[in-house]
């Protein structure tokens, strides 16, 4: 799913911000990289920035879906694992 | 007949049916004066994703209470424009063409201004966009689409 995503981003058809709310929407938070490992650099820090502004139960949308605290809070854990790892790896 | 969310008129029809691709629908938009700029993106719902009462729809846009909304939140950041998804049966009509693109480029020209200086709260956003709010900016949007279908009807033969 997060792929087709990715691909109608690639093709203009959702913008940035969209692609950060739907992929975290679609987040399996017992599994966060199976929605995240296909995005790009750019989008896993608009992820990061969206985590950081995210506020419970004040989160308002012109329509759909709100992605839920534990999608957030389970893709900003993936995304600081996976560069803290990396880092691991290149040090 | 094609009957929008809210607009006064009933759009016709082409004959035949004859279904426009959205290269054309936008050069049928732009030939009965609707300003359609070059930082806007228009494709079809073929996933039929809109509602079933939805003729078109820009960005979704979500953010918390009392944040400001940026004219970046609108864009795609390869292609620097705005996406709008347009319903399939919309482009059976040249009127419907012309006043759902009218539509859509009323509200965004309108909010552009403020979503550029960051002037305008989430809240603001859903409150100017969201049907049944009488006296917003989609509701203005819908009066310039009849004005736009009508002035389509008065040029032709």
């Amino acid at each position: 799913m997060t792929c087709s995503l990715v691909e109608k981003h690639r093709l203009g058809m959702i913008t940035d911000h969209q692609l950060v709310v739907e992929s975290l929407h679609m987040l399996d938070p017992r599994n966060p990289g199976v929605a995240l490992t296909n995005l790009p650099e750019p989008i896993l820090r608009q992820v990061l920035r969206f985590a950081k502004d995210y506020r419970r139960d004040q989160m308002m949308t012109n329509y759909g879906v709100v992605p839920t605290l534990d999608q957030v809070l389970a893709a900003e854990s993936w995304i600081t694992e996976s560069r803290r790892h990396l880092a691991s790896l290149t040090a | 007949m094609i009957a929008g969310q809210s607009p006064r008129l009933i759009w016709k029809v082409n004959p035949q049916g004859h279904k426009r691709t959205i290269e054309e629908a936008l050069e049928i938009a732009r030939g009965f004066g609707v300003h359609v700029p070059p930082d806007v993106f228009f494709f079809e719902d073929e996933d039929n994703e809109l509602p079933d009462d939805g003729t078109a729809r820009g960005p979704k846009v979500t953010k918390p209470a009392g944040s400001a909304v940026y004219w970046s939140d609108l864009l795609n950041s390869r292609t620097g424009k705005v996406p709008f998804r347009i319903r399939s049966e919309i482009l059976n009509s040249d009127e419907a063409i012309v006043g759902v693109i009218a539509h859509e480029m009323y509200e965004l020209e309108k909010l552009r201004g403020m979503l550029k200086k960051g002037t305008m709260t989430i809240e603001h956003y859903i409150d100017q966009t969201r049907p049944n709010n009488p006296g917003n900016l989609h509701d203005e949007a819908w009066d310039c689409s009849d004005r736009m279908v009508e002035a389509m009807r008065k040029a032709q033969p």
